[in-house]
């Protein structure tokens, strides 16, 4: 396990003053309990998730979307976890209660939802690309990665909306980096936020250190390649300009992460493209921030 | 304790029995996946892999695609085993063109529902090198949602493997019919060389063996064919490595030279064996080596032989009939000589008789000088505008044309025109065939001479009704020294040349002679000469087709 990048005891003085953490639904825990045992049919899971009209709806919604792009019509549950897959569908389910977990709350003027959501889809669908680009296999793991990427910005904002709302106002005033910004407003980063909020829902390591450490995926120790291909996926989706992650500076692409993907600078145009196709499909999830 | 809750060690026991059963399956997939990779020919691979989905689901039959060879998607490239539960006469399921296409583009393992809620189908990309070059479809005869997740995955594992294993098999397949075509491609060229009758040799510039054939290992005393690789020189005899080496070094260094003749000894006899060579160039005409062809001689030397062989007896068949001719004239002159002095009856009997077999070997001597000239092509013609009607008054009235027992006639159409020809000649042929005539018609009769013209040529036609000449008589009659044989014709003198030239001269006159046979009933023989009223533009002597 790495520690994250500023000293614990700054990044609890910042998160203990967070009342009233979002939770994400019992379902979610009640499926990964179900999965653990390998005797589990994909019926069994369908009629947990079924259980919920809401969630049901939003499974097929985004199962039949053209994000999978499946040619036959998905009409329940229980097919699309045969013919996606087991993970996928868990995927599904954590990524539209997310949506939903951070629906609520207070939130900054200074700080565009939308755009937000806009671009951490987008950064979901980039990552998807290049993970499927090096021959990744759980590529919903990566989508989920790059989505919560800037959780931490919206934990900031719903949360400590005061200190956000400084931090946004100083992004406006010197056209500075977000993290930069935080890091003078608060000490902290959004991406330590965030990587604390996911150990906090008890998500994988993987997704905690490559949320953690995506400005800087050579702190992500054993999970840095899936850190580096968010770092990458974030810096496609700016370059696609979709969406905002609240500034208008290109972070710096990291050298080390960069490196430890192994990818030629040529499958850049082909990243670009296909990063571009994906995220207009991914769209589909921006229903559920709504 | 809450009795609806299940107890602690229930729970325990559960969960060790999961474990227990997850260990199995994990067992099993691993076995299996062994043998499966084990497989190397495709039949074999879907064969294992279809076994190990039977045990999981029950399954048994497969499909296998394969990327169309022009872009057309995938083609369905082998089927195994009976396709799921369908009702009677439905046709097998087949996965559609999207299907295949999505599975092929997202590169995901899935299942997928077939026309009822009891078929069920895996679809596992095939992927090669990056890309997706197959698909392999599983039916599943079992609703696929209440399939626990653990069999799911073992499936789509053993699937995936079953993927790997049929694309190197696939790639062993194809690698094996290109080694076996370039097998049966040397073979091919290996046959060639070991059936061509010369001896072939090549080697490398350093004097390496690259290949040698059986032949060449024969006419060089080389015992074995595997001496490939070593230099070709210690290999061989004393008599044949100098001219060899030199043979080889002004090809290598010239590029080429010129064949030499090298006499080697196998088991006592000679052999003598022409070595021709060429330069070897790679495709870039860069020459890497020599190859040396070794061409038995022995036949065409005994040919040479033979053509001198007989050279040598027309030469002497010129010379002694010539040698022979000159005591003869003396011998006659004599006999004239003594006839003219006083004589008693018998003794000018006898001196007739001297002179008489004295004109027989004039004849057979002027035969024998008339056949080797036609054979040497140093027959000469005179030919003289005449008509050929006088030719034939003349011959009649010699005595050679008249006997007791026949009865020699003549017919001269009145179209014969005057032409050119060798009067003496034309002479010889006549009474050649007149006085044949008469020998082989030994119970006398008729023997008509017809003259005629017939679409420019002449027609010399002289018919006898004697014994004939039968089928295969006929067919070697006009070679030289050929004589009929059987009882009758071997009481007939003659030398068997008459017919040889008078074939000769006719055919020095541009001319042919056919005969028409049966045997009892006569012959007729036929001579065609081509009327022409000028001498001929060419006054060489005409080429004998004999020669």
């Amino acid at each position: 396990m790495n520690g994250p990048a500023v000293p614990q005891d700054r990044l609890r003085r910042v998160v203990d003053r967070i009342q009233g953490l979002p939770t994400l639904p019992s379902m979610l825990s009640s499926i990964n309990q179900l999965m653990v045992n390998p005797r589990t049919s994909a019926k069994e899971i369908a009629q947990l998730i079924s259980s919920d009209p809401a969630i049901t709806s939003k499974v097929l919604r985004v199962v039949n979307s053209s994000f999978y792009g499946f040619p036959n019509r998905i009409s329940t549950v229980t097919h699309a976890i045969v013919i996606l897959g087991f993970n996928t569908i868990r995927s599904i389910v954590l990524s539209t209660s997310i949506f939903d977990a951070l629906k609520k709350g207070p939130r900054a003027d200074g700080f565009d939802r939308a755009a937000f959501w806009k671009h951490s889809i987008a950064t979901g669908a980039c990552s998807r690309v290049i993970a499927r680009k090096l021959a990744f296999t759980a590529l919903e793991e990566f989508f989920i990665a790059g989505l919560l990427h800037d959780v931490g910005k919206i934990a900031l904002d719903s949360y400590l909306p005061d200190d956000f709302a400084k931090v946004t106002a100083r992004v406006r005033e010197l056209d500075c980096t977000m993290l930069e910004a935080e890091t003078a407003v608060l000490g902290v980063t959004h991406a330590d936020v965030g990587g604390w909020l996911l150990e906090r829902w008890s998500l994988s390591q993987g997704l905690v250190d490559s949320v953690s450490h995506h400005h800087n995926p050579a702190l992500a120790g054993a999970n840095m390649k899936a850190a580096a291909i968010v770092h990458l996926g974030d810096i496609l989706a700016r370059a696609l300009q979709l969406g905002s992650g609240g500034d208008r500076r290109m972070p710096p692409l990291s050298e080390e992460g960069w490196a430890a993907l192994g990818l030629s600078p040529d499958v850049f145009p082909a990243l670009l493209s296909e990063g571009a196709d994906e995220s207009e499909r991914a769209m589909i999830f921006l229903e559920f921030a709504r | 304790m809450d009795a609806s809750s299940p107890a602690p060690q229930d729970t325990a026991l559960q969960e060790i029995e999961a474990l227990r059963r997850a260990y199995e399956v994990s067992r099993f997939v691993q076995e299996r996946s062994r043998e499966i990779r084990g497989a190397r020919a495709t039949s074999d691979v879907v064969k294992a892999f279809a076994e190990a989905a039977r045990e999981l689901v029950g399954s048994g039959g497969t499909q296998f695609y394969l990327r169309g060879q022009s872009g057309e998607g995938m083609v369905l490239h082998k089927t195994t085993g009976d396709t799921t539960i369908r009702r009677l006469g439905a046709a097998p399921w087949r996965p559609s063109s999207e299907l295949l296409g999505w599975v092929t583009k997202e590169r995901r393992t899935t299942t997928v529902p077939g026309e009822n809620e009891r078929d069920w189908h895996t679809l596992v990309p095939l992927v090669v090198a990056g890309e997706v070059s197959g698909v392999l479809v599983l039916d599943v005869p079992q609703a696929a949602g209440e399939l626990a997740q653990q069999t799911v995955e073992a499936l789509s594992f053993l699937a995936e493997e079953a993927a790997a294993a049929l694309i190197a098999a696939e790639e062993r397949g194809r690698l094996d019919d290109e080694l076996g075509r370039i097998d049966r491609e040397r073979s091919f060229l290996a046959n060639i060389l070991d059936s061509i009758t010369n001896g072939i040799l090549v080697a490398d510039l350093d004097g390496r063996i690259l290949q040698i054939n059986r032949n060449a290992a024969a006419m060089l005393d080389i015992q074995t064919l595997d001496v490939v690789g070593q230099p070709f020189e210690p290999l061989l005899t004393e008599e044949v490595r100098t001219e060899l080496r030199a043979l080889f070094d002004e090809t290598v260094q010239v590029g080429f030279a010129m064949e030499r003749l090298v006499t080697t000894h196998l088991g006592g006899t000679e052999f003598p064996i022409a070595v021709g060579s060429s330069l070897l160039r790679d495709d870039a005409l860069q020459a890497f080596g020599c190859i040396l062809v070794f061409r038995d001689m022995t036949a065409s030397r005994e040919m040479d032989r033979l053509r001198k062989l007989d050279q040598m007896k027309s030469d002497f068949v010129a010379n002694v009939s010539h040698e022979l001719r000159t005591p003869l004239t003396s011998i006659k002159a004599y006999c004239e000589a003594l006839a003219g002095m006083e004589r008693t009856p018998q003794e000018l009997e006898f001196l007739q008789v001297i002179e008489e077999e004295g004109d027989r070997l004039i004849e057979l001597i002027e035969d024998l000088l008339n056949v080797s000239r036609i054979q040497s092509g140093t027959l000469r013609l005179h030919q003289e505008l005449a008509h050929p009607g006088d030719l034939v008054k003349e011959v009649l009235a010699l005595s050679k044309t008249h006997s007791d027992r026949h009865t020699v006639t003549s017919k001269v159409d009145a179209d014969v025109p005057e032409m050119m020809f060798d009067w003496n000649r034309m002479k010889e042929i006549l009474i050649n065939l007149i006085s044949n005539a008469m020998k082989y018609s030994p119970a006398g009769g008729e023997i008509s001479v017809a003259l005629s013209v017939s679409e420019g040529n002449l027609r010399i036609a002289v018919e006898d009704h004697g014994i004939g000449i039968s089928a295969e008589d006929q067919q070697n009659l006009f070679q030289q020294f050929y004589r009929v044989d059987g009882s009758l014709t071997a009481q007939v003198a003659g030398t068997g040349l008459g017919l040889a030239i008078v074939k000769g001269i006719a055919e020095a006159h541009g001319g042919a002679i056919t005969v028409r046979s049966e045997p009892g009933k006569g012959s007729v023989f036929t001579v065609v000469l081509p009327i022409r009223k000028e001498p001929p533009p060419d006054a060489a002597p005409q080429k004998s087709p004999f020669s």
